[in-house]
């Protein structure tokens, strides 16, 4: 029996299926970010409002946006100390986004106004 | 340009998702379409959909979203490197994925490239509690106050004792683990489930060359380790969302 063999004897475990806790640690906090320099001066504003919800559905902004299955989640549920640094992460990028925002489109920005943005600007 | 995914115009006018970045050659995987700039490179985008972004706020549709996404970028890791975009980005239309390609072309071909040949995959550990804390627990009944201090505190110490062992053996599997990748990242513990402590959670960049000595160094530590009942678990393969990035320009 080579050591190999001996090995084997001992399985590791592999799912079948990923559980959706994986998932959302890859999905929503990897990849490429596509954003600020690239792709927000190509967006329309009503995109972007698109978008930025999309980038920030993470755990606790989530929570804040009343989506509520993260709760049901035993992996992410307890996880109260990840959650609450990935809070602050992602309150820096939105900030990040936004400063990137404001000196692209100051213009277009203050025409929409304060919060009524989401349909108060559809011109490019 | 046909849109073969344009029925309803309210798609049209919410843009496209991008999932990931391929090279020229790879074909549209189930669900999705390659949209290409020059002979090199290609994206792979999916149209949004209406109920799409409505359903954001809706738990269950917003987690079929996410799961379309990542099981999109695993067909297409099937048929060749995938740099992953992160979740909900989302462009105009077909003309600006072309113009972010074509930007961003040597940035993008570089990260292929190091993606070429190599695979992500996570490994968690696990470490079954002690049974004798649970003894302890149910035992705490009767005695003195002393009787019952001193119990707590040498409870404390066997904790202890336990956390540090399963650190420095987290610690270990994570190096020996990272040896045989060429990149390696700690990732935050999940919550503990059915009472296991996950104490390695870690995903690595390994060369498909190597990859059986990564499973026998994984199957090394299961071993060695399995006495103080800790288990190993493999996942992937998975698309590089870990180890996707772009130098700056």
């Amino acid at each position: 029996m080579s050591s190999l063999d001996r090995y084997r004897a001992v399985p590791v475990a592999s799912p079948s299926s990923a559980n959706l806790a994986d998932i959302l640690e890859r999905v929503l906090d990897k990849g490429v970010v596509i954003a600020g320099d690239i792709a927000i001066s190509l967006l329309d504003v009503e995109l972007l409002t698109v978008k930025l919800r999309l980038l920030i559905a993470s755990a606790d902004t989530a929570q804040q946006m009343g989506i509520n299955w993260w709760q049901s989640d035993p992996f992410l549920s307890s996880n109260a100390k990840e959650l609450r640094q990935e809070n602050q992460e992602l309150r820096e990028r939105l900030e990040r986004i936004e400063q990137l925002l404001a000196g692209n489109s100051a213009e277009e920005l203050s025409r929409a106004g304060n919060g009524a943005g989401e349909k108060g600007v559809t011109a490019r | 340009v046909s849109r073969p995914g344009e029925q309803s115009p309210v798609a049209a006018d919410l843009g496209v998702y991008v999932h990931g970045i391929v090279t020229g050659g790879h074909d549209a995987p189930n669900g999705a379409r390659v949209v290409r700039e020059g002979d090199d490179l290609g994206a792979i985008v999916g149209d949004v959909e209406a109920d799409e972004v409505a359903g954001l706020e809706d738990s269950a549709r917003l987690e079929e979203t996410i799961r379309k996404h990542e099981a999109i970028l695993e067909r297409a890791l099937a048929r060749g490197p995938v740099l992953p975009l992160r979740f909900g980005t989302i462009l105009g239309g077909d003309d600006e994925v072309r113009e972010l390609l074509a930007a961003n072309r040597t940035r993008f071909a570089r990260a292929l490239d190091s993606l070429r040949g190599k695979t992500e995959w996570g490994v968690k550990a696990f470490r079954e509690p002690p049974a004798s804390a649970a003894d302890t627990e149910i035992s705490a009944g009767g005695g003195s106050g002393r009787a019952y201090l001193e119990r707590k505190q040498s409870e404390r110490a066997v904790r202890e004792r336990i956390a540090e062992e399963s650190a420095f053996i987290a610690d270990e599997s994570h190096r020996r683990l990272g040896e045989q990748s060429e990149r390696s990242v700690l990732l935050a513990a999940q919550a503990p489930a059915h009472g296991r402590e996950m104490i390695l959670n870690g995903a690595y960049l390994v060369r498909d060359d190597d990859h059986e000595s990564f499973r026998a160094a994984l199957e090394e530590l299961a071993v060695r380790h399995g006495d103080l009942g800790i288990t190993y678990e493999l996942t992937g393969p998975w698309p590089s969302h870990n180890f996707a990035s772009l130098d700056p320009e």
